[in-house]
């Protein structure tokens, strides 16, 4: 593990679940996983679909029937008795991979209003929250607070549910599948957003999703599941370097590194942990003695 | 045949803030034909795919589709050759098991029982699910859910199969074999295939491909035809195939690239080539 002079803002130990235990229809989704996550650490949980990607951000903010010691948060176990999971719920933001499952408003301004509300902040922190959390997504206050919500595309209601996570100024920010069904452009900008919004408020990030690709450049570390297991853990670069065995996997690879696999038959000593076009190209061009 | 003549739509027809998502569009799908349609979303796209189902009428021009033209008082008619796949599996499928699921739509047809028999058990065998017929839908992954979606479309024997973004939510490497399936398929059914995508990638796989940007289309041809305007993609919001991409880059650099390059593969034969031109030219 990584230095351990602060305690991790989330960890999990030896974590299983098994859904519908006790049933006919049992179906064990973890098979005991160990991680630790540390403060302003910007991490993408990433594996094919099935592989317990969920199951584990449901953990995260108590949405499962857990039982104790396998879940921390702050170093206090969320499953022990007495414990304020509300409080916890203010403290880890998620963001679902479909938008409209947690958009409840009609209006976008009193969507993004909702949380704040319902954990009584005055009125005018509210106002104040609602209108930081929509400029800082690109969706101007005064000109986005009175639109409908159903009548925006699927990026802008996806941008509508991230501020109403981000007005509730949790320190640990959870992105579902952040960037499913957006297109190239869109992809970008929501791109650009995160790496911002990341920084500005050093905001713990948790990437969850089967595409290493949008993950790879928005964290620094991957922790690899499949079937409900910790596979890989390490520096996105380190576990990228492991192309051909997670080529294995149902995941996307950044398209370099697919591109790097298959010049590989070319130059055999071309590295395959490469993560932009650039990289690549400038690669290429070293090899073929082209300055 | 699918035939455009002259078709625009616009959202709120009428008023201030009227929406023109498609501006007099001209366009022609043979019987059997498969096609790629890309663009960013708000570039029309799916407004199309809307007017081909009879979803949504066009407010000026015509489609007809095998002659019979897109109108109201025709929509069975033109339900019956078209069927649509859309984004999220979950918002298509009715049934609890997978068969039922896939009879669901040649039952509602009013067809006798032993061709509805046969229409189930040949399009899971079209789409590799005839192992698991007896399955619950909720068991499946999604990529085998879209696959359920598709066989139901396809039990309908439509004389064009339109999918609307069905694989934006799947990783890459089941994507792409679902729409390999698919490819397939057509070259046995002689069924035209429209397929509406942000996926470069799955694009470069079929036989047209049409690019859109604010309800016009802008470029249109074979896959190596349109990937070669790499400049003319980035500017309506698109992404163009890395190996497109970096072959036009490599070029730039003078690398001498022959052929035309949509995928790595094409990219590594076109850089052996270029190493023994360099290679020899040197020396």
């Amino acid at each position: 593990m990584r230095s351990g002079e602060e305690a991790p803002i989330l960890e999990l130990r030896n974590f299983r679940y098994t859904y519908l235990e006790g049933t006919p229809r049992a179906s064990e989704a973890i098979r005991g996983i160990s991680f630790r996550i540390r403060r302003g650490e910007r991490v993408g949980i990433v594996g094919p679909t099935q592989s317990g990607k969920s199951t584990v951000v449901d953990s995260f903010s108590h949405l499962l029937r857990l039982k104790p010691g396998q879940v921390y948060y702050d170093g206090q176990d969320v499953a022990a008795p007495g414990y304020d999971r509300r409080k916890l719920r203010r403290e880890v933001g998620i963001v679902f991979q479909q938008p409209d499952s947690q958009i409840i408003e009609d209006v976008v301004g009193a969507d993004v209003a909702f949380g704040p509300t319902v954990a009584g902040l005055p009125a005018e922190e509210t106002r104040r929250r609602v209108e930081e959390s929509l400029n800082a997504l690109g969706l101007p206050y005064p000109e986005y607070r009175l639109r409908y919500v159903h009548a925006l595309s699927g990026g802008q209601r996806r941008r509508v549910a991230i501020a109403g996570v981000l007005a509730m100024h949790t320190p640990v920010l959870v992105l579902d599948e952040p960037m499913a069904g957006l297109d190239p452009r869109g992809r970008r900008e929501l791109l650009e957003l995160l790496i911002r919004l990341q920084k500005d408020r050093d905001l713990t990030l948790i990437v969850c999703s089967a595409s290493l690709s949008d993950a790879s450049l928005l964290c620094d570390r991957f922790v690899v599941l499949d079937e409900g297991r910790v596979v890989m853990d390490g520096p996105v670069r380190e576990v990228l370097r492991e192309a051909d065995w997670l080529a294995r996997l149902d995941i996307t690879l950044p398209e370099p590194v697919i591109g790097a696999r298959e010049f590989k038959k070319l130059f055999p000593d071309l590295p395959a942990e490469i993560l932009t076009e650039d990289e690549l190209e400038a690669e290429l061009l070293k090899r073929l003695g082209v300055a | 045949m699918i035939e455009l003549e002259g078709v625009s739509f616009s959202y709120r027809m009428g008023e201030a803030d009227a929406v023109h998502a498609l501006r007099g569009l001209n366009l022609r799908i043979e019987p059997g034909q498969s096609v790629a349609i890309i663009g960013h979303n708000g570039s029309g796209k799916s407004t199309l795919v809307k007017l081909l189902t009879a979803v949504l009428y066009a407010t000026e021009g015509e489609i007809r589709i095998d002659g019979i033209p897109v109108r109201e008082e025709n929509q069975w008619e033109v339900r019956r050759r078209v069927s649509v796949v859309f984004q999220d599996a979950d918002d298509q499928l009715v049934m609890n098991r997978v068969e039922d699921d896939v009879a669901f739509g040649p039952e509602n047809l009013g067809l006798p029982r032993e061709e509805i028999a046969e229409r189930v058990k040949s399009s899971l065998e079209a789409l590799g699910l005839e192992e698991i017929g007896e399955r619950l839908i909720e068991d499946l992954s999604s990529g085998q859910k879209q696959r359920v979606a598709i066989a139901g479309a396809l039990a309908m024997r439509p004389q064009f199969l339109v999918l609307d973004e069905p694989t934006s939510l799947l990783p890459v490497p089941v994507a792409l074999r679902l729409i390999s399936t698919v490819r397939d398929l057509k070259r046995s059914e002689g069924m035209g295939v429209l397929h509406v995508t942000h996926s470069m990638s799955e694009a470069v796989l079929f036989d047209r491909v049409v690019v859109m940007d604010a309800g016009h289309i802008v470029l249109d041809g074979a896959p190596a035809e349109v990937f070669r305007h790499v400049e003319k993609l980035r500017e309506v919001g698109l992404d163009v195939p890395l190996a497109a991409s970096l072959a036009s880059r490599l070029r730039a650099r003078g690398v001498p690239l022959n052929g035309d390059v949509l995928n790595e593969t094409d990219l590594r034969n076109a850089l052996s080539a270029a190493m023994e031109h360099l290679a020899e030219s040197s020396g």
